[in-house]
């Protein structure tokens, strides 16, 4: 299998993988071919291994990355064959070069929605969604990727683990340790990043855990009992400082430039109570992608030149 | 100081400040279409910079604004007003001769455009044109549009067959000049050739066949130009048609162009299972905890997938799927 590909460039290391650039012999196209270390864990593979391998199989859209093939080679060394993409949205955002229109914006949330709705409908949570795993094609296109924290839902009885998520992307469901939760807590992410986009400045940076918490609840009101039934009950819940509710003028003043919709759609994206989250389904039916402008064609988004 | 005679002004003075164009060589005048007296360019500034203000012509009285003043074009201020007038009835009167079936229906609708610019012109029956004429603005407006985006088209296409022409002619000039550069070339060359073979020829009878030799070899080599410039000369009439037809902007939309649909055709209406109430006592009695509430889990997420992870397989034949995957790996 290995005589398929060619190993060019490495271009990166994590903590449990090698990233090479390379070539499909047959096509000829670009691919990024992730080495998982072994023998580094006593345990066999490194869990988050397993989890993008079979999320990834199991998930063809396009507006996900593709997991073209997996193989070991003659060292045991496990091999993730995936679709090169050159650049992703952090870098996009950050490069102050780019200019960002309304209509580019709506381009990113639709390919990434949709991407997330598969996801969804798949019953698969991703669990770290920020600007930095949303890569892009050289056509512009966006692709979900990094599965390494993705996974399915299980019997209801399965605890699952709070500390997941980046933490400027993380919903007040995780920050309060509830170890029950839904697809919700992609929603919210993919909210933090709509609002990233339009302020092209992180929307929550909080410096540590306590910090997010606090940093959350200024910019979107404390959750109380009445908006959130059993939210005190949580975990993480004890002595916050109450801020009010942001008004409407308040959101206005802080996205200048977000029509009412978008605010509309974001707001419904980051309801702090996690039963009143807009679900995929909602989010893509909103008013916001109907509206005019048009979400600009994949190929004429900007991109990092 | 002599009184200055306001119905016959000198031509180089401003009547408002007295500034005359022999001491003050940069002087400008401006005029202003509701009354066209001439003012110089400071005073329009001083006078008119705080907001509209009265014509300083004693008995004229019409409230002017910065904005409208204008340089004057022509001298004679009558001239000035008529082309002021007809460009404004021309606006509205924008109809080209192909607009309209009969010559004589034409005509009838430019002796229709020179009686408003004459009562207008000539201040006759001011009100009553006026009227008239914004009824038709009314009565006419999407043809008027329709109009002016036709003729803005025609200009663009104008544009870019200058353009085009443009580039064309500077490209031919390039060959026209490597031609005959590399004729000059070939000559000295030709001759140098010549001499050469000849020198190291044996015989000579070979001379006559060398000359034709290199010549032949000249005449290639022009002709091979020659042919570059015909090709040349066919992309330009080719490119001009298309320009002429409107062919070109065609092809840019031609384009098909998917609608728009938020999940793009991608949305599972009806799923392959039937989920009624389904309750299951067991389930429901873990999920009623206030952990799982207020944490967001839905119960009904997970029947959703366990029942779609059940059907869903149902329509896939493995062995067809790893046909083509087999293919597709090669």
């Amino acid at each position: 299998m290995s005589t398929a590909y060619t190993k060019e460039k490495k271009v990166g290391e994590g903590t449990y993988a090698v990233v090479y650039l390379g070539k499909q012999i047959a096509t000829g196209r670009d691919i990024a071919i992730k080495e998982i270390k072994t023998g580094t864990f006593k345990d066999g593979l490194d869990m988050s291994a397993i989890r993008e391998m079979k999320y990834l199989q199991e998930l063809k859209h396009q507006n996900i990355i593709e997991l073209v093939d997996v193989f070991a080679d003659k060292e045991k060394n496990l091999n993730l064959i995936l679709e090169f993409l050159p650049s992703d949205l952090e870098m996009i955002i950050n490069d102050k070069k780019l200019m960002i229109v309304p209509a580019d914006i709506k381009s990113w949330m639709l390919m990434t929605l949709r991407g997330l709705h598969h996801c969804h409908r798949n019953g698969i949570l991703h669990r770290d969604l920020k600007p930095n795993n949303l890569l892009i094609s050289p056509e512009g296109c966006v692709k979900i990727a990094d599965f390494g924290l993705a996974r399915s839902l299980g019997m209801p009885n399965e605890k699952l683990t709070s500390n997941v998520v980046t933490r400027w992307y993380r919903g007040p469901e995780l920050l309060f340790g509830a170890q029950h939760y839904s697809p919700a807590v992609d929603i919210w992410a993919v909210g933090i990043i709509f609002a990233e986009l339009m302020l092209r400045t992180p929307y929550l940076p909080g410096k540590d855990d306590a910090d997010q918490l606090v940093v959350t609840f200024q910019a979107l009101g404390t959750p109380t009992e009445e908006n959130w039934p059993g939210v005190s009950h949580l975990p993480n819940y004890n002595n916050l400082t109450v801020y009010p509710e942001p008004s409407r003028q308040e959101l206005r003043n802080r996205f200048p430039a977000a029509t009412e919709s978008a605010l509309d759609l974001m707001c419904g994206m980051l309801a702090l109570n996690p039963n009143n989250r807009l679900n995929t389904e909602a989010c893509l039916l909103h008013g916001y992608f109907t509206e005019s402008p048009e979400p600009t064609e994949p190929e004429h988004l900007p991109k990092k030149s | 100081m002599v009184e200055l005679d306001w119905n016959n002004i000198p031509k180089d003075l401003c009547p408002v400040c007295k500034t005359d164009k022999y001491l003050s060589p940069t002087l400008q005048f401006k005029i202003n279409p509701e009354c066209y007296h001439k003012i110089c360019d400071s005073c329009v500034d001083r006078i008119f910079s705080l907001g509209p203000s009265p014509c300083p012509y004693p008995n004229c009285g019409k409230i002017l604004r910065k904005n409208r003043f204008k340089t004057q074009i022509f001298d004679d201020v009558e001239v000035e007003r008529e082309c002021d007038v007809r460009k404004r009835v021309v606006a509205v009167y924008n109809k080209t001769q192909e607009d309209f079936k009969t010559l004589d229906e034409y005509n009838a609708y430019l002796e229709e455009i020179e009686e408003y610019v004459y009562k207008l012109v000539n201040k006759i029956d001011v009100e009553q044109t006026e009227q008239k004429l914004k009824e038709y603005q009314q009565a006419h407006k999407d043809d008027i549009e329709m109009s002016n985006n036709q003729r803005d088209q025609e200009y663009e296409k104008f544009l870019k067959l200058q353009n085009l022409e443009k580039r064309y002619k500077a490209e031919k000039n390039k060959i026209n000049r490597e031609i005959i550069k590399e004729e000059q070339n070939l000559k000295n060359l030709g001759k140098l050739e010549v001499i050469n073979q000849l020198q190291t020829a044996s015989g000579e009878k070979d001379a006559d066949k060398i000359i034709a030799n290199v010549r032949d070899s000249m005449i290639s080599k022009t002709s091979n130009y020659k042919e570059q410039l015909e090709e040349l000369e066919k992309n330009y009439q080719e490119q001009r048609e298309r320009i002429i037809s409107g062919l070109d902007e065609i092809k840019e939309e031609e384009k098909p162009k998917v609608p728009f649909t938020p999940f793009n055709g991608d949305r599972v209406v009806s799923p392959p299972y039937e989920y009624g109430d389904y309750k299951d006592p067991f389930l429901l009695k873990i999920v009623d905890d206030v952990q799982y509430k207020a944490g967001g889990y839905k119960i009904d997420f997970y029947f959703h997938k366990s029942l779609n992870d059940a059907f869903t397989g149902l329509h896939c034949i493995i062995e067809e799927e790893k046909e083509t995957v087999d293919q597709v790996m090669g």
